[in-house]
């Protein structure tokens, strides 16, 4: 009993040590959050064309069920058509859901 | 001014390289393309640039003849004028240079935009994602387990109806002062988009079971360096399955009802020769000669809310000729809550398996029969998630806390059988959307031993 709280201290200090250090590094080596970064604007948001509009809400409803955000300019026009048919049987989204996000990946990327 | 020819000569040097990217017999990408466009139009306002004060020279020298020193030497010679090239009287060379580098440029320009066009309008199309990860587990008085994997994801677009997904599996794992590597092949399925809201798809796919196999395996999208008992080696639901599905959405009202059907190669049944460890448990990596049948059909009344009911049933044999009837059903639920302080993240699953009575080891050859157990197991997670994604702070914003709880448990009277409880709490830091570092610990308790914990230190990458 007395080597398992030992042991027990002594994982939850490794675990703190590096925590520690790992939050520091990290802290220190980023200063932005790249994918907020890349998102849009409301100002460019407000430019869209109607079905890109809605492309954009079906957009922030869903993909974040499963995953954060990808920024639309990840990926080109013609990969971003690859990975939307992807994620519509994947993420079960319809044929119409899929083509309007699609449109507003294109347009914002 | 004698500068002018120098700088406006390097400049165009340095630009030919990257115009040298696109060969005649090369694919051009649009990036390279656009990146080579605005490389040329800064070219252009360059050399506009250059030849105005060139020209301000020009005039200034020939109004004043007796300063030849002020014109400068150009130090390369002009290069002759190929077809399409044009000079005007009472140019400088220089200019003439320039003019005739800038529309061999535009014509390369030209020559990419229009394999740009075709590249687009191709109609199958191949694109290449996955996920990397690297981790350290560090047991309680164990010795550490480093793995790290690489998982590329091939999708080809055929055609508009056709689709092709294929993931392969690399990973290293070393323990015990042994490293070992694993190939595998996680799916690979061939998918018919028979219309807007319906799909058929044969070949090697993700377990449409609850979740997590399908959606949230990925190292970057797991929240978690470990993935929920009920899955996983020793789990009770499928995590991949060899055969046929069919899957469609149903929207109507804002709300919308997804669902897939399937029929796969059965489980078959662990017995001791195999495994004792997982003693009348079911392996879905096998190749039984059964079948089993199954479905999911999920619940989404707002997009951000799902609830979810999975059923598979199936016969599932053994390596010593036992033949069982299997049923494994699930529950799952997930709830994503964007508030001001930040966004929450809430997901749980349970699955219930059972397996018809046999009699294990009938001839005792293995030494732990015969024996015969209530083959009932079950198991669930539940997990949440907390970032705070609109602080203000730009290093907060990309931490998340994470929580989970699950249990496995497995019939007590069975060889290595009984309880699983098991605590994880793990905090994480995005670099990006897709980039991931993960700390965690967890305290595992098997029933009739001592809990232990682990550390768990993972690095995930999406690409």
């Amino acid at each position: 009993m007395e080597r398992t709280k030992n042991n027990s201290a002594r994982i939850w200090k490794l675990a703190i040590g590096l925590a520690i250090p790992t939050m520091i590094i990290v802290g220190c080596a980023t200063n932005e959050t790249r994918s907020d970064s890349a998102m849009m604007s409301e100002e460019e948001l407000a430019l869209l064309p109607e079905d890109a509009m809605r492309g954009a809400q079906i957009w922030a409803d869903n993909c974040i069920r499963c995953h954060n955000f990808r920024s639309p300019r990840s990926f080109t026009d013609r990969q971003w058509e690859v990975i939307m048919t992807h994620m519509r049987v994947r993420g079960g989204l319809t044929g119409e859901e899929t083509r309007q996000v699609l449109k507003f990946l294109q347009a914002a990327n | 001014m004698k500068y002018i020819p120098l700088a406006a000569t390097a400049l165009i040097l340095s630009g030919l390289p990257t115009m040298a990217i696109a060969q005649d017999d090369e694919p051009v990408s649009k990036e390279e393309y656009n990146e080579l466009k605005k490389e040329v139009e800064e070219l252009k306002a360059m050399i506009r640039l250059l030849t105005e004060q060139s020209g301000k020279a020009v005039e200034s020298n020939q109004s004043q003849p007796t300063r030849p020193a002020a014109r400068p030497a150009p130090r390369t010679a002009p290069q002759p004028a190929s077809s399409g090239e044009t000079a005007t009287e009472g140019e400088s060379p220089t200019t003439i240079n320039l003019r005739n580098q800038v529309q061999r440029a535009n014509r390369r320009i030209d020559a990419l935009e229009q394999k740009s066009i075709e590249l687009d309008s191709a109609e199958s199309a191949f694109h290449i994602t996955g996920f990397a990860l690297t981790r350290f587990n560090v047991p309680d008085g164990g010795d550490t387990v480093f793995n790290t994997s690489f998982s590329p994801v091939v999708l080809w677009q055929i055609n508009d109806k056709l689709f092709f997904e294929s993931e392969f599996e690399f990973e290293l794992q070393t323990a015990d002062g042994r490293a070992e590597t694993d190939i595998a092949l996680g799916y690979a399925n061939l998918q018919f988009l028979v219309n807007d809201n319906l799909t058929v798809g044969v070949g090697k796919f993700l377990s449409p079971f609850g979740q997590f196999a399908e959606r949230l395996h990925p190292a970057w999208i797991n929240k978690l360096p470990n993935a929920p008992l009920i899955r996983g080696h020793e789990g009770l639901a499928p995590s991949s399955s060899i055969g046929a599905f069919v899957k469609g959405v149903v929207p109507f009202d804002g709300q919308k009802i997804v669902y897939t059907v399937y029929a796969i190669n059965g489980p078959t049944l662990v017995d001791a020769v195999r495994d004792e460890e997982e003693f009348g448990g079911l392996d879905y990596d096998g190749f039984s000669s059964n079948k089993a049948v199954g479905g999911r059909i999920g619940y989404l009344p707002v997009p951000q809310l799902e609830f979810g009911y999975s059923i598979l049933v199936g016969e599932a044999d053994s390596d010593n000729g036992l033949n069982a009837e299997t049923t494994v059903m699930g529950l799952d639920a997930s709830y994503i809550l964007d508030t001001d302080p930040g966004l929450f993240d809430f997901r749980f699953e349970y699955v219930y398996s059972t397996v018809d009575d046999v009699t294990y080891d009938a001839s005792g050859a293995v030494g732990v029969g015969p024996i015969t157990f209530n083959n009932e197991r079950d198991g669930l997670y539940v997990q949440a998630a907390f970032r705070p994604i609109h602080s203000s702070s730009d290093f907060f914003k990309n931490v998340e806390f994470v929580g989970r709880y699950d249990y496995l448990s497995t019939p007590s009277t069975a060889p290595e059988g009984g309880d699983i409880d098991r605590w994880t709490a793990g905090i994480n830091y995005w670099f990006n959307s897709s980039t991931v570092l993960k700390l965690a610990v967890d305290n595992v308790e098997h029933e009739g031993e001592e809990a232990r914990q682990n550390v768990m230190l993972m690095l995930g990458v999406g690409f």
